[in-house]
């Protein structure tokens, strides 16, 4: 085994641009949309009852 | 006629063909300037990469991958334009939206509501898009012009006139569309005939190229270049890309947050997913073919010379995609900057909805008209505007804008001096380098130095001035106006059991884990079979 630590850095880096922007959708999801969605989900399942 | 004429003719037509098309759907200015806001996660995602991967990429970029080695520019300074990239998607270009902006210029009179502001803003705007939309067409128009063996004005006049009917008659309906076609071209380049350039170089042989020329798979390259540079060009990406015009008006036809968060995520993949791709092929040239000359003929050969006659069509329609989808979103932006901006607002018209959709039109005539006349002159003074003019934003609008969003003291005085001291000093520093006058230690160049004197000029007078009782009670109103609020609003206007907004919730969820997931196949398999 040879590795290359720069070859790690050039995909690794790929790799963490599509990490950082699900790590940001995740938050903006989280914070901004799980409370409504959980509030639908209690009334529909409220309803439902 | 010759094949590669074929292509170059069909191409175009098909694009006019679209556009014209489209029109049917300009009803008015909203349409016009935004396709009413009815962008998909394909529309969006396609006119974004499309917009992204210029001939910079496909040339000068696969260039300097081909001869010094694909870590040069791709470890860190591409990195920086794809985090750039997120950046102009989720947080700058999300947040205009949610204030209702159609272009940029938006942004900055609803904020300081000040002549002054806007009419610098404007001016950087339009020397920024048109100097960085002129200098690519002539550079890729150039090689286009020896490929199919057409005069160069010909070319011009072809390519303009083609930007003009679909700027003018569809508007953003028409960039959005035709870019997404591009879009699919560019695809074709890096998810096919890349790899079947690296297959024909083979995976060892592409490892190898670091015995035959030392360095190639390192970070300073076979040139040896030095970790300042690539610390610099990560910093100018990253600030270039954040607060471009081209990158953050794509979000604004997007129909919902969903889609601007699915784009965020899927659109940012295709950044470096098109780019590395065309960079590792450019390097499996350097194994095919070695000694090209000028280096940045690299994938052109590749394309014409190593693929089959199908293939290579495909490669020179993306090379023209390249071009086109990168000018067409300058030019339709220069194009609204002067109907909208200067025009309606700056000289207070008031035009109905009919006249505002023609005074558009009227611009884009006026746009593809200059291009034409200047890309086809070349004058000198094109060549120097192109130093500067990309980098502009990075040094004019991203502090000012970071801080308008960010900032309650932010104020006209404050943005105006950021934008006037950032773009001045660039200019004058860089002109003094250039001309032997001052140097710079490693790693420092005149972008960084411009971006550090505005930055402190911005924060010096955002402490020195008060911002008015407009400024204060218009951050207080935009720190309300949220992307996330206005789309659940319409999504429970349209279905008050929120069943869509639950699906859509889940679906920006499920695009997410596929992503990651074929992130991490891609990259993995790379990493495992040229880093190990």
């Amino acid at each position: 085994m040879d590795f290359n630590p720069y070859v790690l850095m050039l995909f690794g880096n790929a790799l963490l641009t599509t990490v950082i922007s699900s790590a940001v959708v995740a938050v903006i999801l989280l914070r901004e949309y799980r409370p409504t969605i959980r509030r639908l989900k209690q009334t529909n399942t409220a309803d439902r009852r | 006629m010759d094949i590669t004429l074929w292509i170059f003719v069909l191409v175009l037509a098909a694009y006019v063909i679209v556009a014209a098309g489209l029109t049917r759907f300009i009803r008015n200015s909203a349409d016009f300037y935004v396709m009413g806001e009815r962008g998909s996660t394909v529309l969006i995602t396609g006119t974004l990469a499309a917009t992204f991967l210029s001939a910079v990429t496909l040339m000068g970029i696969a260039g300097i991958s081909y001869s010094e080695g694909p870590l040069v520019i791709g470890a860190l300074g591409s990195f920086g334009a794809w985090l750039g990239t997120l950046v102009a998607v989720v947080w700058i270009g999300r947040k205009m939206k949610a204030m209702e902006c159609r272009t940029m210029m938006d942004f900055f009179d609803r904020r300081f509501n000040n002549k002054w502001v806007s009419v610098v803003a404007l001016i950087l705007m339009v020397i920024g898009l048109l100097g960085y939309g002129i200098i690519q067409l002539i550079g890729a128009g150039l090689v286009l012009a020896e490929i199919i063996d057409v005069p160069f004005p010909v070319i011009i006049v072809a390519f303009t006139a083609a930007l003009m009917v679909f700027c003018s008659l569809s508007g953003m309906y028409g960039v959005v569309y035709t870019d997404t076609m591009m879009f699919f071209t560019l695809l074709a380049i890096a998810f096919v005939i890349s790899p079947m350039l690296i297959d024909q170089a083979g995976l060892e042989n592409l490892r190898g190229l670091g015995e035959r020329l030392p360095g190639y798979w390192t970070l300073a390259g076979a040139d040896d270049r030095s970790l300042g540079w690539s610390i610099s060009q990560f910093l100018v990406w990253i600030l270039f890309f954040a607060c471009t015009p081209a990158l953050v008006s794509r979000v604004f036809p997007a129909k919902n947050d969903f889609v601007i968060l699915k784009v965020a995520i899927v659109g940012v993949f295709f950044a470096p997913a098109m780019q590395l791709m065309v960079y590792l092929a450019a390097g499996a040239m350097q194994v095919i073919q070695p000694g090209i000359e000028p280096a940045d003929r690299a994938m052109i050969v590749g394309f014409m010379d190593h693929t089959n006659p199908v293939l290579a069509g495909v490669g020179l329609a993306g090379l023209m995609a390249s071009i086109m989808s990168t000018a067409s979103t300058l030019f339709v932006l220069t194009g609204f900057a002067l109907a909208r901006d200067l025009y309606e607002k700056l000289f207070e018209k008031r035009l109905s909805e009919k006249r505002s959709v023609l005074a558009g039109r009227i611009s884009q005539i006026v746009v593809s008209l200059i291009v034409c006349v200047i890309a086809i002159a070349r004058p000198a003074g094109i060549y120097w505007i192109s130093i500067y003019a990309g980098s502009i934003f990075a040094v004019a609008w991203l502090p000012t804008i970071v801080a308008a969003m960010t900032w309650r003291r932010a104020n006209a005085t404050a943005a105006l001096a950021c934008m006037l001291v950032g773009s001045i000093s660039f200019i004058v520093f860089g002109e003094l380098e250039r001309h032997d006058v001052i140097s710079y230690p490693a790693g420092i160049d005149n972008l960084m130095i411009a971006f550090v004197l505005g930055t402190a000029t911005l924060v010096a007078l955002c402490y020195a001035c008060r911002p008015s009782s407009y400024e204060l009670a218009r951050y207080e109103e935009m720190k309300g106006q949220r992307m996330a609020e206005i789309t659940i609003g319409r999504f429970l206007d349209s279905d008050a059991s929120g069943a869509t907004l639950i699906r859509e919730y889940r679906r920006v969820w499920w695009v997410m884990a596929a992503m990651l997931v074929i992130a991490f196949g891609l990259w993995g398999f790379f990493f495992v079979r040229l880093g190990l």
